[in-house]
C-alpha cells in the first residue's frame, strides 16, 4: 500500500465515500448524505488521521447502528455521536485521544470522521470490521475476545442507552428494542481501545482502514468514471488494490428473499459479456458468495463488490436491477479475518452457505 | 443402457420436460442415482459416475444456488443429467449452466422414488433383450463358416430386419432383399472404430458393426442393419448381436484363407516332386497329383509368374498368389500351379499336341492373366511361357523352360514383361539373353579397347559373320583384303586375344552383335 493518509480535507471526501462504499460489499448504507455532511463539517479545514500508536491515549470507536437507510428519513441532529462519546468517556473514566470508525464499509466509514471533526479530535486509521458486516458481534474486538462492555447508544431524540452485555451476541437484541422507538437507528460508541504498537492493537482492531478506503476510492475515481466504459478502469483499480474483476454483464435473473436451507437471502445472476458463462452472486445485506457456472470463485470475508456497468460507481445490494449492467469485483479481506481463529466468525457457513471460504491469495 | 431421449419417451417418463441441456438428449444412460437434496450434491467432493441420471428426491427453492453446483459436479463426473421433482421451477442461471455444460435438466412428472424403481427395471429390460439376441446369434453363427450371402440371410432372420455388407465408402457390397439403396453418411464409417448407429429424421435407425480384416489389424467392411421404426433402445439390443455376426464373417474368411494357404504349401512340395520326376512318376506321386487335381498325361505348356520389384514384402507375395489363384481357377481346363522359386510356376494341359495356333491361343490367354495382375496392383509382374512338352517327364522341361523365360522377361520391360519361348525358337532365345543388362555390361567390358573405333568393331563383326574369311569380310565392307588383315592384327593386339580360339570367336561374335544392336557400333 502507499504511504498512510494523514489528513482528510473536503477534496478527499469523495474518494473516502467511494472507497467506503466499495468496501461495504454492497452493504453499510448509502454514503451520499454522510459525504455531504462531512464536506460541510470540514469546510476549508483538514481532519488529521492518526496511526493507532499515537497520540498516546484512548481511541473511541463510534458510528451509526441499525437500519442505515432510514437515517435519510429521520435526519440526525448532529449531536448523537458526540453525546455517545461523552457518555462513554464518563462511564470508562478515560478521555478520548482520537475517534475510530466501527465499520469502514458504507456510511460508518464517514460517520466517525464527522464525529471526530465535531469533537475536535483526530480520526484513527483503523476500524472494527475492515468492510461492512451485518452483526455487532462481528466487530473485531468481540471476535478477538476483547472487552465488549459497555456499549452506549444515543438516539436522534437524545435518549442515551447504556448496555452492559454479558456476551457480544446479547447486545443487538437489547438495542433493537431501544432503537425501535427512534426510527430504528442510533449513534453508538464501543469500549475505548488503548493506543499502542500496531501488532498489539491489531489483535483486536483492523489497522490502516482509512488509508485503504481513501486509496481505493482514488483509484476507482481515476479509472472508472471516465467514460461509459468503466470496466478497464475498474479492472485496473481492483488489481492495484490486491483484488480482481470477477466479471461483467447484464443481470438476467434476480431473486430476493429466497429461503434456502432455512436461511433467507437473495441472488442475482449475470450473463457475462462475450461468453456463455454466468456469474451468480448470493447476498444478504452484503454480497457474500460468487459462483461462475456453478463453481465458487469468491466468498466472504473477501469483499465482493458490485459496480455500475455504466459509470463504474460502487452499488449497494438493493441497487441491483434486473436487466442492469453490472460488474463484480473482489478485494482481499483485511488480514485480521484471514487468521484461523477469526475466520470462523465471518466465513460462508456463518451466513448459511455450506461452503468453505475461498480467499484471494489464500485458497481455502 | 439406453439413450436419454429414448428413456424420456417411455411410458414411465411421460409428462416429464427437458428444461435445459437439450443437447444431452442423445447421451447414454446406464443407471439412475438418487440424490436426497441439493446440499449433498453441491459439495466439491461429491462424485457422480459417468452415464448416470441423477434423480433429486427433495424439492428445493427455485433459484437455489446449490443446483448450479450440482450441475457442475454432475458434468465433472460425466453423468448425463439431473431430474428435479415435479413442479420444480428452474432459475435462469441453472438453465444456462445446463445448456453450456451439455447436462440435461429435466423436471419429472412423478416422484423420484417411483421413477428410480421404474427406470431401473426399464434399463434392465434393454439389457435382457440384448442378451437374448446375443445368445441366439451365438447359437446360429458361433461356429462353422459362412459365405457372405448366407451370413446376411441368417443375420436378417435373427434380427428381423434387412441387413447388408457395406464398404467403408458406403457402397453396398451385398444385401438381403428390402435393404434400402442408401446408407446414411452420418454413420461416420470412415473414422469409426466400433459399432455406430444413426437415427434418421424419419425415425429410422441404422446400426453398423465393423467386420475386421482377417489379421485383425483393420476394418474391412461393415455389417449394417436397418430398423424401420426404432423403438427405445433398439440400437442397444441389436448392436451386440450384429457384432457376433460380424465376428462370424471374419472367422469364416480367416478359415478360408487358412485352408487356401495350407493347400498351397502342400502344393509346393508336390511340384518339387513332379519336377524331379524322370521317366515314370512313382505311384505315390501319381496319387498326390490326382488328389491335387493336377494332370500328368498330355501336352503341357509351362508358365512362371514373378514379381520383379525388390521391395516386395511377403505380404505382397501372398496377395499376389491369391489373386493369381483366382485367375487360374477361372480357366476352363486344368491348371496346376504352386509357389516356385521367387514366383508361381505351373502348367496347363491339353490332350493332344497343340498346333501353332493352339499354342498361340494358350500363350495369349496366359498373357491375359499377366495383364490382369499388372492392373490389379502388381505392375512389376512378369511371365514366362514354355513350348508344349509331353507326358509327366515333360512337365519339368516345360516348367524349367518357363522359368528361364520369366528370368528373361525381367529384363524386357519394353515388351510388357512377357516372354513366350514358342515364338522365339531356341536360337533367338539365346540371343534374347544377350539383351539382358548383365550381358550388355559384360560386352562393354570385353570390347572396351575397341569402343572408340566403330570401324574396328564392324570389321571384326564382318569377319566373324563371314565364318573367319578375310576375303568375304573385305567384300562385305568394300575394302581391300590387306586392310582387313591389318585391322584384325590391330584388334588382336588391343583385345589381347587370339581369334584362332573357337570360344573366343563365339564370345566376340555375340558381343559384337549385342553392341551393334544397341547402336553403339554406328
Amino acid at each position: 500500500m502507499g504511504h498512510r493518509v494523514d489528513a482528510i480535507g473536503a477534496a478527499d471526501v469523495e474518494a473516502l465515500a467511494v472507497g467506503s462504499t466499495a468496501l461495504g460489499a454492497g452493504g453499510g448504507g448509502r454514503t451520499s448524505l454522510f459525504a455531504a455532511w462531512l464536506r460541510q463539517t470540514l469546510g476549508d479545514g483538514d481532519l488529521p488521521v492518526v496511526d493507532v500508536d499515537e497520540p498516546e491515549g484512548w481511541m473511541f470507536p463510534v458510528g451509526i447502528i441499525g437500519a442505515s437507510d432510514i437515517v435519510v428519513e429521520s435526519l440526525p441532529s448532529g449531536r448523537e455521536m458526540p453525546r455517545a462519546v461523552e457518555r462513554m468517556a464518563e462511564l470508562t473514566g478515560v478521555p478520548p485521544s482520537a475517534l475510530m470508525s466501527v465499520e469502514i464499509g458504507g456510511q460508518n466509514g464517514l460517520a466517525a470522521a464527522i464525529a471526530a471533526r465535531e469533537c475536535g479530535l483526530p480520526l484513527a486509521d483503523a476500524d472494527l470490521m475492515g468492510r461492512a458486516l451485518p452483526r455487532m458481534q462481528q466487530f473485531s474486538p468481540a471476535v478477538a475476545g476483547w472487552r465488549f462492555s459497555p456499549v452506549v447508544i444515543c438516539t436522534n431524540t437524545g435518549t442515551v442507552v447504556v448496555v452492559e452485555p454479558a456476551r457480544p451476541s446479547d447486545v443487538e437484541d437489547v438495542l433493537r428494542g431501544a432503537m425501535a422507538g427512534s426510527h430504528g437507528w442510533a449513534a453508538c460508541a464501543m469500549p475505548p481501545v488503548r493506543t499502542g504498537p500496531v501488532d498489539e492493537v491489531g489483535v483486536g482492531v483492523i489497522t490502516g482502514s482509512v488509508t485503504r478506503a481513501v486509496e481505493l476510492g482514488r483509484d476507482l475515481l481515476a479509472g472508472a468514471y471516465d467514460d461509459h466504459r468503466p470496466v478497464p478502469g475498474l479492472w485496473e483499480a481492483l488489481t492495484r488494490n490486491g483484488g480482481r474483476l470477477l466479471g461483467h454483464g447484464r443481470v438476467i435473473d434476480l431473486h430476493r428473499g429466497l429461503d434456502v436451507a432455512g436461511q433467507r437471502h437473495s441472488s442475482c445472476t449475470l450473463a457475462l459479456d462475450g461468453s456463455v458463462s454466468t456469474l451468480r452472486v448470493e447476498f444478504g445485506s452484503e454480497f457474500l458468495v460468487a459462483l461462475q457456472d456453478g463453481e465458487v470463485v469468491a466468498t466472504c470475508p473477501d469483499v465482493i463488490s458490485a459496480f455500475s456497468g455504466v459509470d463504474g460507481r460502487p452499488l449497494a445490494v438493493d441497487e441491483i436491477r434486473s436487466g442492469g449492467l453490472v460488474a463484480f469485483g473482489v478485494l482481499p479481506a483485511a488480514e485480521f479475518w484471514t487468521r484461523p481463529q477469526n475466520l470462523a466468525a465471518v466465513e460462508p457457513r456463518r451466513f448459511g452457505f455450506d461452503l468453505d471460504p475461498l480467499l484471494l491469495g489464500r485458497p481455502s | 443402457m439406453t439413450v436419454l431421449e429414448g428413456l424420456l419417451s417411455s411410458a414411465e417418463w411421460q409428462g416429464s420436460t427437458v428444461v435445459a441441456g437439450r443437447a444431452a438428449a442423445r447421451r447414454d444412460v446406464v443407471d439412475v442415482t438418487l440424490l436426497l437434496d441439493l446440499g449433498d450434491g453441491a459439495r466439491s467432493d461429491r462424485e457422480f459416475l459417468p452415464d448416470r441420471l441423477v434423480l433429486l428426491a427433495n424439492r428445493s427453492t427455485a433459484g437455489d444456488w446449490r443446483l448450479d453446483g450440482v450441475l457442475r459436479q454432475v458434468h465433472r463426473g460425466g453423468a448425463a443429467g439431473v431430474v428435479l421433482p415435479p413442479g420444480s421451477v428452474v432459475a435462469e442461471s441453472a438453465r444456462r449452466i445446463a445448456d453450456g455444460l451439455g447436462v440435461a435438466l429435466v423436471v419429472a412428472a412423478r416422484e423420484a422414488a417411483e421413477l428410480l424403481r421404474d427406470t431401473q427395471v426399464l434399463l434392465t429390460r434393454f439389457e435382457l433383450q440384448a442378451a437374448r439376441l446375443v445368445v441366439r446369434a451365438q447359437a446360429a453363427l458361433g461356429a462353422g463358416t459362412f459365405d457372405t450371402p448366407e451370413l446376411l440371410v441368417q443375420t436378417a432372420e435373427l434380427l428381423g430386419v434387412p441387413v447388408a455388407l457395406v464398404s467403408g465408402q458406403y457402397q453396398v457390397l451385398s444385401a438381403v432383399e428390402g435393404f434400402p439403396a442408401e446408407v446414411p453418411a452420418e454413420l461416420g464409417l470412415a473414422t469409426a472404430r466400433r459399432s455406430v448407429w444413426h437415427h434418421g429424421a424419419d425415425g429410422r435407425l441404422t446400426v453398423a458393426a465393423p467386420v475386421r480384416t482377417v489379421d485383425g489389424t483393420g476394418i474391412d467392411s461393415w455389417l449394417v442393419a436397418h430398423v424401420a421404426h426404432a423403438d427405445t433402445g433398439a440400437q442397444y439390443t441389436s448392436s451386440p448381436a450384429l457384432e457376433v455376426a460380424a465376428g462370424a464373417l471374419q472367422r469364416s474368411r480367416a478359415v478360408a484363407r487358412l485352408e487356401m494357404d495350407r493347400k498351397y504349401r502342400s502344393r509346393i512340395s508336390l511340384l518339387g516332386d513332379v519336377l524331379r520326376t524322370t521317366g515314370r512318376p512313382s505311384p505315390l506321386v501319381v496319387d498326390r497329383v490326382a488328389a491335387a487335381g493336377w494332370v500328368l498325361e498330355g501336352w503341357h505348356t509351362g508358365f512362371h509368374f514373378e514379381l520383379t520389384d525388390p521391395e516386395r514384402t511377403d505380404r505382397d507375395r501372398e496377395d499376389f498368389l491369391h489373386v493369381l489363384a483366382d485367375l487360374l481357377r477361372d480357366r476352363p481346363g486344368p491348371a496346376a500351379f504352386a509357389e516356385h522359386g521367387d514366383g508361381v510356376a505351373g502348367w496347363v494341359t491339353v490332350e493332344t499336341q497343340p498346333s501353332g495356333a493352339d499354342a498361340s491361343r494358350t500363350a495369349f490367354s496366359l498373357r491375359g492373366h499377366l495383364r490382369d495382375l499388372q492392373r490389379r496392383g502388381f505392375p512389376d509382374a512378369v511371365l514366362g511361357v514354355s513350348r508344349a512338352a509331353p507326358e509327366a517327364s515333360g512337365i519339368a522341361l516345360a516348367v524349367n523352360e518357363a522359368s528361364s523365360a520369366a528370368a528373361l522377361a525381367r529384363g524386357r520391360t519394353t515388351t510388357g514383361g512377357f516372354v513366350d519361348v514358342g515364338r522365339f525358337g531356341a536360337a533367338q532365345l539365346l540371343l534374347a539373353w544377350t539383351g539382358a543388362d548383365s550381358f550388355r555390361d559384360a560386352v562393354r567390358d570385353l570390347l572396351k579397347p575397341l569402343l572408340d573405333s566403330p570401324v574396328l568393331v564392324r570389321t571384326l563383326l564382318a569377319v566373324l559373320d563371314g565364318g573367319g574369311s578375310m576375303s568375304e569380310a573385305a567384300a562385305a565392307l568394300d575394302v581391300h583384303r590387306n586392310t582387313v588383315s591389318s585391322r584384325m592384327a590391330r584388334i588382336e593386339t588391343l583385345l589381347g586375344v587370339s581369334l584362332a580360339d573357337p570360344d573366343t570367336r563365339l564370345g566376340l561374335h555375340l558381343a559384337c552383335r549385342s553392341l551393334l544392336r544397341d547402336g553403339a557400333a554406328d
